[in-house]
C-alpha cells in the first residue's frame, strides 16, 4: 500500500471551528474544507508529524495572522457577527500587547499582583469563613464549656465531671456528648519502630452527636465502655500513617503502653474539627456515682441543639441549670456559669479578625492597581487619541469604540488574571506551612479560582470603561487633534485625583504593616521567664513499668546528663508554649474552698529549673530523690494564695479543695509564660515527678552546643532503658517559639507584602504622572523658559500639582488608617493601633519615595532647551 | 459609511491580491487553491480564513461571483465554494493596478537600488 493511498485523518473538530472563527459564517463551511483538504494533502505527501506542524502553525495564524482590516475603507463587517467581532478586538488587543511590550508587561504585572494577592488571601480565608465543616446539619453543632464570671475577664473552663452530668440534663440539646480536651500520649508498639500516638477519649454518644459515618468498622457503643474494655478508633490519617491503611485493621490488636487494644473502627479525619486534634480516640469512663466529688476540670461537651432551637434560648437553659448548681453546691460552682457557642463560632472566631484585615489589605491593593491601570489606559488612550478621532469620523460607533477599548483592557486582564492566579498557587505552595495553625487546608480550589475570575472580569471592565468612556468622548469631537501644547486639564486633574487616592492607600496598607512589624517584635521581645537557647525537646510517653517510674527517670535523666555535650536534663509534664495542660484549683492552708485559686500544674524531675533557665526567687529546688509532698509555687500564685506573706516557705497547700491533699511550698520561682506568649501572669505550682500526675511525659536537654548531632545517641539510651518507649516530636525551643508567633509572623510577612506592592505601585504612579506631563508640556516649558522664567519654578509649576496631590493623599490615609485602625487593634501585642509614631515615620517615608519618584521627570523638565522645544513644532 | 463601501473605491492588499489569483486560475478555482498560488507566488502564507473574509468583501461589492459545489470526501463531506471574477472586478483591479503603475513611474531605478 503506498503512501497515497493511505487514508488521511482529518483535523480535530475544535481545530476546525478554530480555523474559522474569524471567517463570517457562512463561510465557516468552505474553511473548514480547506482546511481538512490541506492537511490530508500534505498528511499523504509529507507524513503526519509535518501536517500536525503546519495544522498548529495554520490555526495560529487564522487566530491571530493579519487579516484584512475592519476599519479600512470596506464593507462594514457582516450582519452582527458578535462572535468574530469580539475575536476581532481580542486579536487586536493583543496586537497591542505586541506593539508596547513595557507599557502592557507593566498592566499585566500590576493585575497580576492585584489579583494573585486577593486569590490568595481568598483561598485562606474563604473555607474558613463560608467552608463547610464537614459535619451534617453542622449549624446546630454547639461546643460548651464553663465560664468563671469571676476571671477578668470572663474566660472558658473545662467542666468536672459532676457539672457534666448536670448539663446532660438540658432539653434544648438534642444529643449531647463530653469529651477530654487533653490528650493522652501512649506508645504504639509492634508495627515497626515505637511511635507515639495522641488519644482523646470521649463518651459513648460522640460521634452520633456529630453525626459522623465511620469508613471501616463502627464508632463506641456502650459495651466498650466496660472497666475491662480496651476498644480503640482511630481517625483515617492514624489509620494511613500508623497502620499502613490496612484495610482489614477492625479487630487487629494494637499495643499501647504495653497493653492489648482492639482496634473497632476508622473514622474521617474530620471528627476531631472543633473538638482536639488526636490520632484516635479511647472511651472515657464517666460515673455519675462520686462525680460531684471529683475536683478536676478537663471536660467540653459537644451538643446538638434541637430542631428550631436559637443558641441563645439553650443558653438561657444552661444558666438556669448552673445557677441551681451553684446554689446547691455554693462552694464550688459559686461564680461559675456554663455557654454554649456555635462550633463554627468556637473554629473561626479567633482567626475571623485576622482573615477580614488581610481580605480587606489585599482588596486595598485591588483598589491601588486598578488607579494604577486607569492611569496607564488614560495615557493610552491619550496617545491614540488620532487613531480614535479617525476612526469615530469614519463613522466608528461610540459604543464600538467604547467595546473595543473595554475588550483590549480585558485582554491584559485576562493575562494578568492568569498570571496573578499561577502566583497565588506558588503563594499558597509557600504559605501552606505557616498556615497549618488552623484546620483549612490551603489550595486553590474551584471557589478562588471562580473569584479570581470575577475579579478580573470586574477590574477589567471598570477600568476599561472609566478612561475609555473619557477618551471615546474626546474622540467624538470630530476628530480633533490631540492637543500638543498642554496637558489636558481634566486628564491631568483625574491623575492627580487617582494619585492622591493611591497614597493613601498605600499609606493605609504601610501604617497596618508597620504597626503589625513593631507589635511582633515586641512579643518576640518578651521575657518569657525561661530560656532554652541550645537544646533539645522531645516527647516520651510514660514507661511501661508503671511502679518503676520514678526510677526510671531518674536513670533516663542520669544517662541523658553523660551524653557529650549535655549541660542538663530533666522530664516535664508541659514543655512552656508548647503543648496543653489541664488546671488545678488550689487552696492556701487554712483558707476556704472560697478564695481557692487556679493554676497550671506542672510535674518535673529535678534540674528543670536550670534546663529551662527558671529563676529560683526562695527556698530550694527540688531535689533527685524528692517526696511527693512538696511544690514550687510561682511568684503571683504565692502572692495570690498567701497575699499577706511574703516569704511563704514552708506554708502547705490542698491540692483541689480543702478536702485535698497537702503539699508544702519548699521553693519561690519566677512567673513564665506557660501557655502564650501574649498572656502574662499566669500561676504555675510545680510538682515533683514522683506525685504521677501530672506525668512527665516530655524530655528537656539543655546543651552546650548544637543539639542536633543529640538525636541519635538520644534514642539510643532510650531504645536501651525501655524498648516499647519512642522518641518522638523532636524539636527545640526556638521551633515552639516560632508556632507561637506563626499566626502574627503569617499577617506581618502578608501585610508587608501588600505594603510594597503598594508602595512600588504608587511610585511607579508619581513617576507615569510626571513624566507624562512633562512629556505633554514640553513645548509650554520651552515657551516659558524662553520668554525668561527661572528653571526652579518652572519645577515647582511641574512638580507643584502632583506633590499636592501626594500631601493630600498622605493626609488622607493618615485619617483613613485612623478610622480603621479598630480593626486592626485587635491583632496587635501591647501596641496602640493609632501610636503616632507609625504614622509620622510612614508619613516622612512615603513622602521621601515620592519626592525620589519626582524627581527623574522634573529634572528632565528643567533640561528641557527652549530652541529645541519650540523648533519640534 | 455604507456609502463609502458600494462605490468600491480602490482594493486593499488582500483584495488584490485574491483577484490577481482568481484571473490567474481561471474560473470555478476555489480557495485551497487560490491560497497555493498566492504562497507559491509571493511567498505570502495566508490565513486561510483571510482568503475568505476576503472573498465574501469582494463579493458583496459586486467584484465576484460564486456557486457552491457538491460534497466532497477529501474534504470530510464539505463543499467547495467555485469562484468567477465579474467584469466589474477586473475593472476595479485595472484601475488599482494603473494607479499604482502611475505612481511607481519613473522610480524604477530608484526601487531596483533598494
Amino acid at each position: 500500500m503506498s503512501a497515497k493511498d493511505r487514508p488521511a485523518p482529518e483535523p480535530p473538530r475544535w481545530a476546525l471551528r478554530l480555523a474559522g472563527l474569524r471567517a463570517p459564517r457562512d463561510q465557516q463551511e468552505f474553511v473548514a474544507g480547506d482546511l481538512a483538504e490541506e492537511f490530508a494533502n500534505r498528511y499523504r505527501e509529507q507524513g503526519a508529524a509535518a501536517a500536525r506542524g503546519w495544522l498548529a502553525r495554520h490555526l495560529l495564524r487564522c487566530l491571530i495572522g493579519r487579516h484584512p482590516g475592519r476599519w479600512e475603507l470596506d464593507v462594514p463587517t457582516r450582519r452582527g457577527d458578535v462572535m468574530s467581532r469580539l475575536w476581532q478586538d481580542i486579536v487586536f488587543g493583543l496586537r497591542l500587547v505586541r506593539k508596547a511590550p513595557l507599557l502592557s508587561a507593566v498592566a499585566v504585572l500590576t493585575f497580576a499582583l492585584g489579583i494573585g494577592a486577593n486569590a490568595a488571601i481568598f483561598s485562606v480565608a474563604w473555607p474558613v469563613l463560608a467552608g463547610p465543616l464537614a459535619f451534617p446539619d453542622e449549624d446546630r453543632l454547639a461546643i460548651v464549656l464553663l465560664r468563671n464570671d469571676r476571671a477578668t475577664p470572663p474566660k472558658p473552663n473545662p467542666i468536672s465531671p459532676g457539672d457534666y452530668f448536670d448539663l446532660l440534663g438540658a432539653e434544648s440539646f438534642e444529643s449531647m456528648a463530653g469529651f477530654n480536651l487533653y490528650t493522652q500520649p501512649l506508645n504504639l508498639t509492634g508495627r515497626g519502630e515505637p511511635r507515639q500516638l495522641e488519644l482523646g477519649t470521649v463518651t459513648e454518644d460522640f460521634f452520633r452527636v456529630l453525626r459522623i459515618t465511620p469508613l471501616l468498622g463502627r464508632g463506641l457503643d456502650t459495651a466498650d465502655f466496660g472497666s475491662q474494655s480496651r476498644t480503640l478508633v482511630l481517625t483515617e490519617r492514624s489509620w494511613r500513617e500508623d497502620f499502613g491503611a490496612d484495610p482489614s485493621v477492625v479487630g487487629q490488636t494494637a499495643t499501647l503502653d504495653g497493653e492489648p487494644w482492639t482496634v473497632i473502627g476508622v473514622m474521617p479525619t474530620a471528627a476531631t474539627v472543633g473538638t482536639v486534634d488526636v490520632d484516635g480516640w479511647l472511651p472515657e469512663n464517666l460515673s455519675r456515682a462520686g462525680a460531684r466529688e471529683q475536683r478536676s476540670y478537663y471536660l467540653s461537651i459537644v451538643g446538638r441543639l434541637g430542631p428550631g432551637i436559637s443558641l441563645a434560648e439553650a443558653n438561657a437553659e444552661l444558666d438556669a441549670i448552673m445557677a441551681r448548681v451553684a446554689r446547691e453546691h455554693p462552694e464550688t460552682n459559686e461564680g461559675i456559669s456554663a455557654q454554649a457557642e456555635s462550633l463554627r463560632e468556637r473554629l473561626t472566631g479567633p482567626v475571623r479578625p485576622m482573615l477580614l484585615l488581610l481580605l480587606g489589605s489585599a482588596g486595598l491593593v485591588l483598589v491601588l492597581a486598578g488607579i494604577n491601570l486607569s492611569g496607564l489606559q488614560i495615557a493610552r488612550n491619550l496617545a491614540r487619541g488620532q487613531e480614535l478621532g479617525v476612526r469615530r469620523a469614519l463613522g466608528a460607533e461610540r459604543g464600538r469604540l467604547l467595546c473595543q477599548l473595554a475588550v483590549e483592557t480585558l485582554v491584559l486582564a485576562a493575562l494578568g488574571g492568569g498570571a496573578g492566579l499561577i502566583a497565588a498557587a506558588a503563594t499558597l505552595a509557600v504559605l501552606r506551612p505557616t498556615v497549618a495553625w488552623h484546620q483549612a487546608g490551603a489550595s486553590l480550589a474551584p471557589a478562588s479560582v471562580a473569584f479570581a475570575v470575577v475579579l478580573t472580569l470586574l477590574v477589567g471592565a471598570i477600568v476599561g470603561l472609566g478612561p475609555g468612556l473619557l477618551a471615546s468622548r474626546t474622540a467624538g469631537l470630530g476628530g480633533r487633534r490631540a492637543r500638543g501644547g498642554t496637558a489636558s486639564r481634566a486628564s491631568t486633574r483625574l491623575r492627580t485625583a487617582l494619585l492622591g487616592a493611591q497614597i493613601a492607600t498605600s499609606m493605609v496598607l504601610l501604617i497596618a504593616a508597620s504597626l503589625s512589624g513593631a507589635s511582633l517584635i515586641r512579643l518576640i521581645e518578651v521575657d518569657p521567664g525561661f530560656e532554652l537557647e541550645q537544646g533539645l525537646i522531645a516527647d516520651l510517653g510514660s514507661p511501661s513499668q508503671g511502679s518503676s517510674r520514678i526510677r526510671f527517670f531518674d536513670e533516663l535523666v542520669e544517662g541523658v546528663e553523660g551524653l557529650p555535650g549535655v549541660e542538663r536534663a530533666c522530664a516535664i509534664s508541659k514543655v512552656p508554649l508548647d503543648n496543653d495542660g489541664a488546671w488545678m484549683t488550689y487552696v492556701a492552708e487554712g483558707a476556704t474552698d472560697a478564695d481557692r485559686v487556679a493554676a497550671l500544674p506542672i510535674g518535673i524531675t529535678s534540674g528543670c529549673l536550670e534546663a529551662l533557665g527558671i529563676e529560683l526567687l526562695q527556698g530550694r529546688a527540688f531535689e533527685r530523690t524528692e517526696t511527693m509532698g512538696v511544690a514550687l509555687v510561682s511568684e503571683s500564685a504565692a502572692h495570690e494564695l498567701w497575699p499577706d506573706d511574703p516569704s511563704p516557705l514552708g506554708r502547705k497547700v490542698h491540692i483541689g479543695l480543702v478536702s485535698g491533699p497537702l503539699l508544702e511550698v519548699v521553693g519561690i520561682v519566677r512567673d513564665i509564660r506557660a501557655t502564650s506568649l501574649e498572656s502574662a501572669g499566669s500561676m504555675q505550682l510545680w510538682t515533683s515527678a514522683s506525685r504521677g500526675w501530672p506525668a512527665p511525659e516530655r524530655l528537656i536537654v539543655r546543651t552546650t552546643g548544637p543539639s542536633a548531632p543529640l538525636a541519635g545517641p538520644l534514642r539510643e539510651l532510650l531504645r536501651e532503658l525501655d524498648p516499647d518507649l519512642a522518641l518522638s516530636n523532636l524539636r527545640t525551643m526556638r521551633d515552639i517559639v516560632g508556632e507561637a508567633t506563626a499566626s502574627r509572623r503569617f499577617v506581618l510577612v502578608l501585610l508587608a507584602a501588600f505594603a510594597l506592592i503598594a508602595l512600588v505601585l504608587s511610585a511607579v504612579g508619581i513617576y507615569g504622572v510626571l513624566a507624562h506631563q512633562v512629556g505633554q508640556r514640553t513645548r509650554e516649558i520651552g515657551v516659558r523658559l524662553a520668554l525668561g522664567a527661572r528653571r526652579q519654578a518652572v519645577a515647582r509649576t511641574i512638580a507643584g500639582n502632583v506633590l499636592a496631590g501626594v500631601a493630600s493623599g498622605i493626609a488622607l490615609g493618615v485619617v483613613l488608617a485612623w478610622m480603621l485602625s479598630s480593626l486592626l487593634a485587635t491583632q496587635l501585642f501591647e501596641m496602640s493601633a493609632t501610636d503616632p509614631r507609625a504614622y509620622l515615620g510612614v508619613a516622612g517615608f512615603v513622602s521621601v519615595v515620592a519626592a525620589a519618584a519626582s524627581w527623574l521627570p522634573t529634572r528632565r523638565a528643567t533640561r528641557v532647551d527652549p530652541v529645541e522645544a519650540l523648533r519640534s513644532e | 459609511m455604507k456609502e463609502i463601501g458600494k462605490q468600491v473605491g480602490t482594493l486593499g492588499d488582500f483584495e488584490q491580491l485574491v483577484l490577481l489569483a482568481l484571473l490567474r486560475l481561471g474560473d470555478g478555482t476555489y480557495g485551497a487553491e487560490i491560497r497555493r498560488e498566492i504562497e507559491e507566488r509571493t511567498g505570502r502564507d495566508l490565513a486561510i480564513s483571510a482568503v475568505y473574509v476576503t472573498l465574501s468583501r469582494l463579493e458583496s461589492k459586486g467584484l465576484v461571483e460564486s456557486w457552491t459545489g457538491e460534497p466532497k470526501a477529501t474534504r470530510g463531506g464539505r463543499r467547495r465554494k467555485h469562484l468567477r471574477v465579474l467584469p466589474a472586478g477586473r475593472r476595479a483591479l485595472g484601475e488599482t493596478i494603473r494607479q499604482f503603475q502611475r505612481m511607481a513611474e519613473g522610480l524604477e531605478r530608484e526601487l531596483e537600488a533598494r
